[in-house]
């Protein structure tokens, strides 16, 4: 399945790129997780304190993913 | 009312619309950038956002903050640009019944806010004068 992913501020820095679109044949954020860390090894330590948002909610590692679903890489965020 | 803006925040504008008749309390939090931090002075703050998410969250928490007893407006508002210091990045605003609870939900969102809305901030620094 084809699942789009966004970067932002760190993320979108390291990976240079506002988003990409990837296929998938995990299950959920984990496998995304490994998917992602292959994919861009200079991501590998920004994942580690990294959330992930599906379709513009917060996710868990165990969330299910699904064909069209928009996952962000949320790094630690420093508003305020 | 919540809101995520590049323009500068009309504060005086922000606080006329908290007032009410019913409110005997208005709290205020403004964030602005500091002049300097370890790595040196700081000429300006840019701050980015995953838009579409943080308006969510921000809703979110302006849910939950107006849902505590006596609160009985509540604003808050961020901006989404380079700030440059002095200006005023980040408004929270609570009127309410009483000060105590309104001094509780303005710590409250601000905490929440910094936990949880996707915002970003980039410093940038005076490298003139950090040497």
């Amino acid at each position: 399945m084809k699942i789009k992913v966004l970067f932002f501020a760190e993320t979108k820095r390291v990976v240079g790129l506002d988003g990409t679109e990837l296929e998938f044949d995990g299950v959920n954020i984990s496998d995304l997780r490994e998917l992602l860390r292959d994919k861009f090894p200079s991501l590998s330590e920004i994942l580690e304190n990294s959330a992930f948002a599906v379709n513009k909610e917060y996710a868990r590692l165990q969330t299910v993913l699904k064909e069209g679903d928009i996952v962000a890489l949320i790094p630690p965020v420093e508003g305020g | 009312m919540i809101s995520l803006v590049k323009e500068p925040l009309n504060i005086d504008l922000l606080i006329q619309s908290l007032k009410n008749d019913n409110a005997g309390s208005i709290v205020i939090f403004l964030g602005e950038p500091r002049k300097s931090v370890e790595d040196g002075p700081v000429v300006s703050i840019n701050y980015s956002a995953y838009k579409e998410m943080a308006l969510k969250e921000l809703a979110k928490i302006e849910e939950k903050a107006l849902k505590k007893d006596g609160i009985i407006n509540v604003i808050i508002a961020h901006r989404v640009s380079e700030i440059p210091l002095k200006e005023i990045s980040f408004f929270v605003g609570v009127s309410s019944m009483h000060r105590e609870e309104g001094f509780q939900a303005c710590s409250f969102i601000v905490d929440e806010v910094k936990k949880k809305v996707p915002i970003w901030k980039e410093i940038k620094y005076d490298r003139d004068r950090s040497c």
